[in-house]
Order: structure tokens, then C-alpha cells, then sequence
């Protein structure tokens, strides 16, 4: 039999080879010889083993053409001739098992993830002795246990390496894509010899890891063909009957968002119960880099209930910590038990700025609201930013790169190095505040600072309220800058006064207006720039008492100045430095280049450490990304020389979805059975039928191929013989007979 | 003989004699001498030595005289000089009895892309040599043999006697099997008489076998000369294609071959036989000389006598 046959065609090819052969066979021209004595018997033999060669050589060519027409053509011993030649048939075999997160769940004593264990040991006790086995792990990325497919035969081998690894398993964390497996698997199946490969695919027949109806996914998974009749996948279904209640800590909120070291911090999170049953009382812990630091016991909750947990700790010190909240009880499932968040707590924000005051000789008067908001306090340096005022003058003298925000004060012009400095600053990711007052002219905006890179709007004239002050409304409430206005009075300030602003139109579509008048005058606005998370923030109007009274409102002056400089300050860390990432989302991080980073390694939450390089960036920054960050948890940036930098944390949270309980229908199966994607969902009862209905042909192929490679070593060795028989064989002239010769 | 008498040579009116006897040819070697090189034993004075040294002409050397010898010998011109006895020896020269022994074998008729066949070069070689011989003086005789001796004609040194060389020369034609060893052997036996020995063969033949003959004849005190007559082709082996080689002496006996392949092989086995010829050939103080059919024969046989001739003054 043979799978392709039409490529039996090919046969006509052998032809070839008979034709060349024919046409180079050399004509033998007669001739009366006398001086046979000299033509001696061995030599004689010799050429003619070599025109045996010849034959031989042709003989060869046609049987290697033969064999590859043949190869071509798939050839199989069906299942009956097999078993009469061997006594019996085989199949490489593999297992998918599931090892999503909802393979966690309890079912009775054990896991799902156990009874599947259970369902494998069945099938790979019902296989023949000829069948080979391998094991595919479903998780967040799927894997083979072995290289190569294990000889059923060989029970040893069997236990220690497919089902001994399966108890040392670490839950499931994360999803689980069963056509991906599947395509993992069928990788393994082609790495046995044996014709008829087997899948099973034992899961809990959640549809978040079935994916059925998409398409894209499954044609990927058998390379855009189906099964075929040689690959045969069966579905093994697992169901989970929990009885348990379910308590699932939701994602943590961290308050504030941006920490600093010696400060408080609230943790607000959400507990809810989706089990059947209700929960007298859920006993939380709250740990700090792994040290508990706070304990709350949450009332009975109902069955389908959740509440929300408030948690309080100081932050120690300033860097990476990670923050845990958790739960001890015994549920259905305990990956969901926990949640944790990532912070970055700040020692303090160093803010410089540039006062409206020309010389270095003055008080820096237009500076003392905003510089007090700041900093309450000069000499406790209380706040976590701490100002430094300096005259228009002085600042082109001082290192920009020191401080994280500069604000600029409402000057009414500034040389063109410093703004050409201030964008560059900008542009690596730091913040830039500019305060147009009353000092403000259309010289400095329209035209000196787009000289040197800012395109801020186009300034206009001056506006004044007049009889009625103006309402300011917030226009863009999904900013984070306007987090304390919009928490405190939620949706305006209410009660300030606003004698006059700065016309100003802003530049691009880019330029976001976050305060404008009711008449639409923007009052703040921000603007990105370059792609390291730098921003601009402009506010039209004065902080120095003449055009308003925002200073004196500290309800709401105190928070706006500190959250504008906490936004500006994150900068670059916005992108960076997030509480969670999502699984599969890359881990980055920057950081100065001083000191100088020998070397970095990341530690998965599997306990692995993976090295990582970090590289320099333009701009004198550190840049490490890493992208295996499919499975839940936390992950620990090191560094060498260790004292150089403290480690820095990333968490990657559990991806909820996947928990979602909806399993496969009998539509879903009818797709997946009438595309070929799954030939047929089978109890643990039906695994030998299952077996038996596997063509479980002979593949004829890996001996053609041996015989095709060792016919190919034959004919290369009578091709150097020949060659060697046929090299000239002209001797020098030296060499003819020295005889007198007449 | 002249240069201008050769036209006219040398037998008019005879067939036979005027085709193998090409007078230009025979005038180019009339000049040079058959001389012997070695002593013959002959009963005719001739110009030849003889091992007899006594009562001719020609002064040979002066020997101390002993009680016994005849007192007529005794040089008394130099008993009056010396006052010592001593007499006179003389060399007697002596005619010559050339046997030419020609290979008639079936490998003779090769001939190859030459103008002659081996045979024929052998038949003008025979022709010419005997008519020199008989030319000054001296007899000669010829055997021509395969398997067997097809010719036996004993040496005269009658003009006439070309007649019956040439004639007999003509009349053979070469084919059968060679057993030149064996024959040579019998021909050593037949010839009591020392003289001159020419064998005119391609020599294949089995060396050691042939080695024995010629030590027969070295035996009986002949002076030998080996005239191996050979085609280019089969000095050189210039085959290309694949060739069925026919045996010439052995009807039947054939080998199909790609000579290409044999080329080595076969000149090495033919250097090793000519150098077993050639190395057995000085051993025996015989005279050999290799003459390849492409080349004139006129040439050829006129360069070999010149060389004798050197060798004999020398």
C-alpha cells in the first residue's frame, strides 16, 4: 500500500540511468594482437571486474531511484501484515495533561492535576509493549518531559522519567492552550519511528484552555492540515466536582501610588467567595518582602460574596519591595489565595527651580507657594521632593541630569542652551514644568522655546475674569495628574479665584488640555515627549499671588504641586515600574549607569535563575528586559557587584480569565470531532478501544531511507574505485624502454 | 661495390630477389662490412679472424721459442739484435658462416599503422644481411621457424646462393604459434661450426626459455646478434578504446579490454622483458639492438652496421 501513489509515476525515472548507461558504453574495436604476453591474466581480471563495475554501478542507480520513488511514495505494510511479520503493532503515544491553574482545583483529596496523573498511568497501562510514550505538560508554555519518546517496554524508564517529574510538578499557575499542546505533542510523536502516532489529551475541558472555534489556533496546531489518518487525538475529559468554597484575594491597590521610604502605605484589595458554601471567617496576613507586617480576619463570607480589605504598613526604606496579601484558609483552590503587588518607594524627588528672577541677588519671592508646597519645612525636609531655586542666571551652570522635574518658574526668557538642555532632560524621560505667568511673553513661548524643542502651544494675550471669576473645570478626568482634584471635590476646584491666565493654544493633537476655564481657556496642560515617558506639564497662569489665589487654597494647591511633580518625577518608571505585568508581557528595566552593572540574573518563580545582559542605552541608562514571564509570580532582578544595587521586583499576577469554569459543550466537541481536530472523546474505560481503532499501519519509510543512504555509500565507493581504475595511467617519457632502439 | 653498381644489383631477372632487395638500400650498406666481431672458424681465408694463429700472412705477435717448435720460425733478424730466440706468429683470416634465423610466427605479421609489418621488416633485414654476406665473400644460411623449422638452408657463399635466401624468404609466410626457444635450441645443435648467429624475432617468448637457447649458442662459441624487430604500437600502447584483442599465434584466444586501463600495467611487463633481453644479451656478449618498424628500415639496418663497424675498430 502506499500513501501517495500516483508518486509511483516516478518510476519511469529509472529509465535514466539505463539510457546514460547505454550510451556510454564504449564500441569495441578488434585487433590481431601479438604481444598478448604483456596483457597478463590479473590485470585482465581486474578490467573486468571493473566493466562488472559498470553494471554494478547502473544496477545501483536504478535500485536508489527505486528506492526514492518509493520513498516518495510512502509505502506501509497494513495492520494485518504487520502482525503477521512482528507478532504485533505499535504507535508512538504521547499525553497532554493539562496543567492550567484550574487543574489545582480540589476534587475530593486530590487535584485535578492528580486524577489526570491517574488517567495517564491507565493509558500507558493499556499500551502494547511495541508503543512508545511521551509525556506533554499544558502550562503557561508547553513542554515535553523527554527529548525522545520512551519504550512502553521499559517500565523503569517510564516511572522515572514521565510519571516520577509529574508529582515534583509545582501547581499550575498560569493558563494553558490545548491546541498549542497538541502541536508540541504531535512534534514529539514525530521524533518515534513508528508509523501511527497517538495523542491523548487529558484536561478538566475548560474552554479557556480549549480555545474551540478559533480557527487560527487549531490549523497552527496541526500546520494548517488535519490529523490524517496516522495521527489520531483522543480527548480524555477530567472533570473537577469541588465542593469547596473558593476564596480568591483580588488585585492589590496600593495608596499612594507612588511611596516613599518612612511613609505609610494602604493596601486595599478585594475577597470574594465563589465557592458553593460560605466561610465563617478568612483570616488575611500581610507580608512586606516576605515578613508579615499587618493581620486582619474578614467576617463570614456568603457563598458569591466578596468585600474589600484595607491593610496598612510603613514603607522601610526606598527601592523595589514587594507587598503580599494572603490567606491561609483551606479552599478549592490555592492559587488564588494570594495576590501581590510591586512598589517603588522613592527616598526623595530632587526638583530644581528656575525662579523668574534674572540674578542670583533676591528672595526667589515667585517661587515661595510652589517651593512650600513642596517642601513645608526647609530645614526637616519633611516632603518627599526637595526643591532648589535658582535665578534664570545660575541655572545654565547647574547639572540638569541631578533632578528629576525642573520647574520653571515663569521667566521671561531663558537662554537657548538651557531650554535646548531642559528638552534633552525631557526627552530622557524626566519632567519639565512650565509656569506662564505674568512675566510670560510671546517671544519666549512662540518663539525662544521652540527654538530649543518645545512646541508648547502659541501664546496669545493676556485674559482677565473680570466681574465673574471663571469656573475651572477638569477636561481630561482619566489623568493621573488630576488625581487629588478629582478624589477631593470630583470635579472641579471649587471656590479658588482666577483673575487672569495666558491665552494659549495648544500646539498638537498630542497636547492634552487638563484644567481649562468653562469657556474652554485651557489652565493645565500636558504633553509627552520622546519615548522614555519624559512629559511637559503647563499651567497659563502665575503661582505667585498676583493672578490667583490656587497657593492659598491648600486643600487642593498642595496635592495638584506634589502630584504634578510625583507624575513628572516617574518619568521613565511609569513604563517601567508597574505593580503587576501581565503574563506573557516583558519585564524592563532602566537605570543610570552609574555604577556600572557587571552582571544581572532574574529568578522565576520556579526558583530558576535565568541570566540577563543588561545593555547601554543611549542617554546613560541600563536597559534589561526579559520576556518569559508566562507564569505567575514573583520575579527578582539581581545584580553584580550586589551592593551596588538593591534587587528590584516584578510581579506577574495570575490571570483570572483563566479560572473561568465554563467546560467544553457537546457543540464545541461537535466542531472539534467534524473539523479532525479530535477524533473522538473517550472515557477511561474506552482507552483500549480507543487503541484498536488506530490504523496502526507499519511504515515502511525508515528502511527505505537506511536502504536509500547505504545504496548511496555503495555507489559513492564503485564511483572512487572507477575512478581511481580510470585515472591515467600515461608514463613519463623516461619511463618507455632505454634500449637501443633503431 | 659502388654506389653506381647498386643500380644493377643484383640479381637481374629474378622477382623475388629485386622485392626484397631494394638497391638503393643495398647500395647504402654495400659499403659496410658483415664483419664478425668475435673469432670464426673458417676454412676459407677471408677477412675475418680465425682462432687459428700460425702460418698466414698477417703478423699477430713474437713468442719466446721452446725446444720443440719448428727452427724455420724463428725471426733471426731479431737473434741478430738481441741475441735472443723468438718466433713469429701470424693471424690467419678466415671467411664467415652467417646463419640468419628468421621468426616467422603468426605475432610477425603485425603491422600495425606502419608501412611494413614486422615480418616484412624481418624478410628485408634477411634479404639484405644475406647479401652482404655473400657480397664479401663470406657464406650464409637461413632458418625460418614458428612452431617449427620451416627453412633450413645451410650457408654457400656462391653468389647464386642469394637466390635460393631470397626465394625461401618469400615464400613464408608468418603464422602459427612461436616456440623460438625450443627451435633455437635444436638450430644450436644442428650448427657444428662456430659462426655468426642473427636471429631476427619480435622475442615473444617466455625470457628464461629464451635465455637457455641463447646460452646454447654462446656454448658453441657463435657470435650472436638479436635483431628485435617490434611495431610502435606495441612499444608504446597508444589504445584508447575498448578493444578486442585477437591472438595472433593462438586463433581463438581473445580478451576484451579497456586498454586505457591496461596501458600501465602492460608497459611494465614490456620494460621488464626487454630489460631481461637486453641485461642477458650483455651477459652473453651478445649484440642487441630493439628496431621499431615506424622507423625506415634502410635507416635503421644502416645505422646498426655503422655501429659494428665502429665497434670494430674500436
Amino acid at each position: 500500500m502506499f500513501e501517495i501513489p500516483w508518486m509511483l509515476t516516478g518510476l519511469v525515472a529509472i529509465g535514466i540511468p539505463i539510457a546514460i548507461h547505454l550510451l556510454h558504453r564504449q564500441k569495441t574495436t578488434p585487433i590481431n594482437w601479438g604481444a598478448m604476453m604483456f596483457l597478463q591474466a590479473s590485470d585482465v581480471l581486474k578490467k573486468k571486474r571493473r566493466n562488472l563495475d559498470h553494471w554494478l554501478l547502473l544496477l545501483v542507480r536504478i535500485a536508489i531511484l527505486l528506492l526514492l520513488v518509493l520513498l516518495l511514495a510512502w509505502p506501509i505494510l497494513p495492520a494485518g501484515a504487520v502482525k503477521q511479520l512482528a507478532g504485533g503493532s505499535s504507535a508512538d503515544v504521547v499525553i497532554v495533561l493539562d496543567h492550567s491553574i484550574s487543574t489545582g482545583i480540589l476534587d475530593g483529596r486530590r487535584t485535578v492535576f492528580a486524577h489526570e496523573i491517574a488517567a495517564a498511568k491507565r493509558i500507558a497501562g493499556k499500551l502494547s509493549r511495541q508503543d512508545t510514550l511521551s509525556m506533554v505538560i499544558a502550562g503557561h508554555r508547553p513542554y515535553s518531559l523527554t527529548q525522545f519518546p520512551v519504550p512502553v517496554s521499559d517500565n523503569a524508564e517510564v516511572r522515572s522519567k514521565l510519571f516520577s517529574p509529574l508529582y515534583q510538578l509545582p501547581m499550575g499557575m498560569a493558563g494553558a492552550s490545548i491546541p498549542a499542546a497538541i502541536q508540541q505533542a504531535r512534534r514529539a510523536a514525530r521524533r518515534g519511528a513508528l508509523f501511527d502516532k497517538v495523542i491523548f489529551v487529558v484536561s478538566d475541558q475548560r474552554v479557556v484552555s480549549w480555545q474551540p472555534r478559533h480557527s487560527a489556533e487549531w490549523k497552527a496546531a496541526y500546520g494548517g492540515k488535519s490529523a490524517g489518518k496516522q495521527l489520531a487525538v483522543f480527548d480524555l475529559p477530567v472533570i473537577a466536582h469541588s465542593a469547596l468554597s473558593d476564596i480568591a484575594i483580588g488585585p492589590l491597590h496600593i495608596e499612594p501610588l507612588f511611596p516613599a521610604a518612612g511613609r505609610r502605605v494602604t493596601v486595599l484589595f478585594s475577597v470574594s467567595n465563589s465557592g458553593p458554601l460560605s466561610v465563617a471567617s478568612i483570616p488575611i496576613d500581610l507580608l512586606y518582602d516576605g515578613t508579615p507586617m499587618d493581620h486582619i480576619m474578614i467576617p463570614r463570607l456568603q457563598a458569591g460574596r466578596s468585600t474589600t480589605g484595607i491593610m496598612h504598613l510603613r514603607v522601610a526604606s526606598a527601592g523595589s519591595h514587594w507587598i503580599t496579601v494572603r490567606t491561609g484558609i483551606q479552599d478549592a483552590l490555592a492559587a488564588d489565595n494570594q495576590s501581590t503587588a510591586v512598589i517603588q518607594a522613592w527616598k526623595h524627588i530632587p526638583v530644581l527651580i528656575i525662579d523668574s528672577q534674572l540674578g542670583a541677588v533676591g528672595r526667589f519671592r515667585a517661587s515661595r507657594y510652589i517651593s512650600a508646597a513642596l517642601q513645608p519645612s526647609t530645614s526637616a525636609r519633611l516632603g518627599l521632593a526637595q526643591p532648589v531655586v535658582r535665578s534664570v542666571s545660575s541655572a545654565q551652570h547647574v547639572p540638569l541630569s541631578k533632578y528629576q522635574v525642573v520647574i520653571v518658574n515663569d521667566p521671561s526668557t531663558l537662554p537657548t542652551g538651557l531650554i535646548s538642555r531642559l528638552h534633552a532632560l525631557a526627552r530622557s524621560g524626566k519632567g519639565v514644568w512650565f509656569i506662564l505667568g505674568r512675566n510670560a511673553s510671546q517671544d519666549f513661548v512662540n518663539s525662544q522655546l521652540p527654538s530649543g524643542g518645545f512646541a508648547i502651544g502659541t501664546l496669545g494675550k493676556v485674559q482677565s475674569a473680570g466681574k465673574h471669576h471663571p469656573i475651572i473645570v477638569i477636561r481630561d478626568a482619566a489623568s493621573p495628574l488630576l488625581r487629588p482634584l478629582r478624589e477631593l471635590h470630583r470635579n472641579a476646584i471649587v471656590g479658588v479665584t482666577l483673575l487672569k491666565w495666558n491665552t494659549l493654544i495648544p500646539a498638537d493633537a498630542g497636547e492634552k488640555v487638563l484644567l481649562a476655564t468653562a469657556r474652554g481657556a485651557p489652565l493645565m496642560l500636558a504633553q509627552s515627549v520622546g519615548d522614555s515617558g519624559g512629559q511637559v506639564v503647563i499651567w497659563t497662569t502665575g503661582v505667585d499671588g498676583h493672578w490667583n489665589d490656587w497657593p492659598l487654597q491648600a486643600g487642593s494647591f498642595l496635592p495638584l504641586v506634589n502630584q504634578t511633580v510625583y507624575e513628572l518625577a516617574m518619568g521613565a518608571k511609569r513604563l517601567t515600574d508597574r505593580p503587576y505585568i501581565n503574563p506573557g508581557a516583558p519585564i524592563v528595566w532602566t537605570g543610570s549607569d552609574k555604577p556600572a552593572i557587571e552582571s544581572a540574573t532574574i529568578l522565576d518563580p520556579h526558583g530558576l535563575i535565568h541570566s540577563v545582559t543588561p545593555q547601554l542605552i543611549t542617554g546613560g541608562h541600563y536597559l534589561v528586559t526579559w520576556n518569559h514571564t508566562g507564569l505567575p509570580g514573583l520575579y527578582t532582578l539581581s545584580f553584580k557587584p550586589a551592593k551596588s544595587r538593591a534587587n528590584v521586583y516584578f510581579n506577574v499576577n495570575i490571570n483570572r480569565s483563566n479560572l473561568n469554569p465554563a467546560t467544553l459543550s457537546a457543540a464545541d466537541m461537535q466542531w472539534l470531532t467534524s473539523h479532525d481536530y479530535i477524533r473522538k472523546q473517550i472515557s477511561t474505560r474506552e482507552i483500549a478501544t480507543a487503541l484498536g481503532t488506530v490504523s496502526r499501519n507499519f511504515s515502511l519509510w525508515p528502511i527505505l531511507a537506511i536502504l536509500v543512504l547505504l545504496m548511496l555509500l555503495v555507489e559513492a565507493w564503485l564511483c572512487r574505485n572507477m575512478a581511481q581504475l580510470i585515472r591515467p595511467a600515461d608514463l613519463p617519457a623516461n619511463e618507455l624502454p632505454a634500449m637501443s632502439l633503431l | 661495390m659502388t654506389a653506381g653498381q647498386s643500380n644493377t644489383m643484383p640479381m637481374p631477372g629474378h622477382q623475388a630477389a629485386t622485392t626484397l632487395l631494394d638497391p638503393n638500400m643495398l647500395s647504402k650498406i654495400s659499403r659496410l662490412d658483415m664483419v664478425a666481431r668475435q673469432v670464426m672458424d673458417g676454412y676459407v681465408q677471408g677477412m675475418h679472424k680465425s682462432k687459428h694463429i700460425d702460418f698466414a700472412i698477417d703478423f699477430a705477435q713474437h713468442r719466446q721459442y721452446v725446444p720443440g717448435d719448428d727452427v724455420k720460425r724463428i725471426d733471426w733478424r731479431l737473434l741478430a739484435k738481441s741475441d735472443r730466440y723468438y718466433i713469429k706468429q701470424y693471424e690467419v683470416t678466415t671467411n664467415l658462416r652467417a646463419f640468419i634465423i628468421l621468426d616467422c610466427s603468426g605475432s610477425m605479421a603485425y603491422r600495425g599503422k606502419a608501412a611494413l609489418s614486422k615480418y616484412r621488416y624481418g624478410q628485408f633485414m634477411a634479404a639484405s644481411l644475406a647479401y652482404l654476406t655473400l657480397h664479401q665473400q663470406d657464406s650464409v644460411g637461413l632458418i625460418t621457424m614458428d612452431n617449427t623449422i620451416k627453412d633450413f638452408i645451410p650457408p654457400r657463399s656462391t653468389p647464386s646462393h642469394l637466390i635460393n635466401v631470397v626465394n625461401a624468404l618469400e615464400a613464408r609466410q608468418p603464422g602459427g604459434e612461436s616456440s623460438l626457444a625450443a627451435l633455437l635450441h635444436q638450430v644450436a645443435q644442428q650448427i657444428t661450426h662456430r659462426g655468426l648467429v642473427i636471429i631476427i624475432s619480435d622475442f615473444f617468448e617466455n625470457p628464461e626459455a629464451l635465455v637457455s637457447a641463447l646460452h646454447h649458442f654462446r656454448h658453441q662459441r657463435h657470435e650472436v646478434l638479436m635483431l628485435h624487430v617490434m611495431n610502435d604500437d606495441e612499444l608504446n600502447f597508444p589504445f584508447r578504446k575498448w578493444t578486442l584483442f585477437q591472438n595472433m599465434e593462438l586463433p581463438g584466444h581473445r580478451l576484451r579490454l579497456d586498454p586505457a586501463m591496461m596501458r600501465r600495467q602492460y608497459l611494465d611487463n614490456l620494460r621488464r622483458h626487454l630489460t631481461t633481453l637486453r641485461n642477458t644479451a650483455a651477459g652473453l656478449n651478445i649484440s642487441y639492438s630493439l628496431f621499431n618498424t615506424s622507423s625506415p628500415f634502410d635507416n635503421a639496418l644502416s645505422e646498426y652496421l655503422a655501429n659494428r663497424m665502429k665497434g670494430r675498430r674500436a
